[in-house]
């Protein structure tokens, strides 16, 4: 419930900044911003018509938001990550239409068979390339039989792969109290909880 | 995906089984599947083993189905992808499982150690063994000929193996632990929790 109500939130956050044809294309170019769209593609991705894309896709390059090179006849366009508010503008969308509130979406039916979520590695640490693959750690009751058609769907909205490792919460606790590397390089690093907080995963380590 | 368009891209061949080919798979099944119940293996190595079991018997029921898939790049997501269409809804979450599957067995395989837990090895022993078992409910529904002439009897229960004998959500059927098929005594199988 509290999920759904921040998506809701957040959704409506975008819908007050932007028209939602600019929403689409802003999340799609920020979400993966190494990747050259071609027209249509983007098209297809948003579920509109290239034309319709048109004028908001020009007035994103006039302002310098989006870059755009010629090859032949096709125009293809990226994310500007040397836009002085690139950064500013990924993070608005990571909070809102990104990785995170999609994946808080297709965990929630899980309920409290789920304990913990996040994604870590390379998203976490905002070092992605446009083909990254997205690692999710879940920790409860769900394996990865109960997750993978939603993740299925997840990646066709994402347009990347997503990699889960689960663990039940005594393997967790007991490959962390047996000094796991793996596992203590990723609780080092940066993570983006996508189900609970730092809280509930100390609690479930047992600190 | 169809199978037109599968044999349009040489993704997949016609192919006419026998029981002879499905007994080879079915020692395959059984070889994999009790080698990664064992509990001296790594992680790794149980995943992996269990994963090759489901893909064998995803290629017992393509074969069944009249085809074979084409040993290239990707043939194992096109097997997986293709008992959809031979299984029907029956296989989507199966397939959908393993192509999670596949791709952490193919990390193990060829990039990194360590990759899978014991959480999910243990979990990919108990699905593998449930789809083999959906698709031998299959065959024995869509090509009796090629179900064994004398069938499989539980050692525990007496009941036929696989289709009287499927186990409930959580359980796994260990008919298939078997040595090859020529050495087989099918009536001498049994169940257990896994």
């Amino acid at each position: 419930m509290r999920n759904n109500v921040r998506n809701m939130r957040n959704s409506s956050v975008l819908t007050a900044l932007f028209p939602q044809v600019r929403q689409g294309v802003l999340a799609a170019t920020l979400g993966q911003p190494d990747k050259w769209w071609y027209l249509s593609e983007l098209a297809g991705r948003l579920g509109t018509s290239p034309s319709s894309l048109q004028r908001e896709l020009s007035s994103l390059v006039a302002s310098g938001i989006l870059v755009h090179r010629r090859e032949g006849t096709r125009v293809y366009f990226k994310a500007e990550t040397q836009s002085p508010v690139f950064r500013d503008l990924q993070q608005l969308f990571e909070k809102t239409a990104g990785l995170a509130p999609i994946l808080e979406q297709i965990l929630e039916p899980f309920g409290n068979k789920i304990q913990s979520a996040f994604i870590y590695g390379s998203v976490a640490r905002s070092r992605e390339h446009a083909l990254s693959d997205v690692d999710v750690m879940v920790i409860g009751r769900a394996g990865l039989a109960d997750l993978s058609p939603s993740l299925r769907k997840a990646e066709v909205r994402l347009g990347r792969e997503v990699n889960v490792t689960a663990y039940s919460p005594e393997e967790f606790r007991e490959k962390i109290r047996s000094g796991d590397h793996f596992l203590a390089a990723v609780l080092r690093g940066r993570k983006q909880f996508v189900r609970g907080g730092q809280s509930d995963l100390d609690e479930i380590v047992g600190k | 995906m169809t199978w037109t368009k599968l044999l349009a891209n040489k993704d997949a061949q016609k192919h006419k089984t026998s029981k002879k080919e499905l007994d080879n798979m079915r020692a395959l099944i059984a070889r994999d599947l009790a080698d990664a119940s064992l509990a001296g293996l790594s992680a790794d190595r149980r995943f992996a083993t269990a994963y090759n079991a489901a893909l064998h018997a995803a290629n017992m029921a393509i074969a069944c189905a009249g085809y074979r898939i084409v040993s290239k790049v990707g043939h194992h997501r096109v097997s997986l992808e293709s008992t959809k269409l031979v299984l029907g809804k029956a296989a989507h979450k199966y397939a959908d499982y393993f192509e999670t599957c596949r791709r952490k067995r193919s990390t193990i395989d060829y990039t990194f150690s360590n990759v899978a837990n014991d959480t999910e090895a243990k979990e990919i022993v108990v699905q593998a063994k449930q789809f083999y078992v959906e698709v031998e409910d299959w065959i024995t529904k869509n090509n009796p000929a090629e179900v064994p002439s004398h069938p499989a009897r539980c050692r525990d229960t007496g009941r036929s193996v696989p289709s009287e004998c499927s186990p409930s959500r959580g359980e796994s059927c260990i008919a298939v632990a078997s040595p090859a098929p020529a050495e087989t005594d099918r009536s001498a199988r049994t169940c257990r929790q896994s």
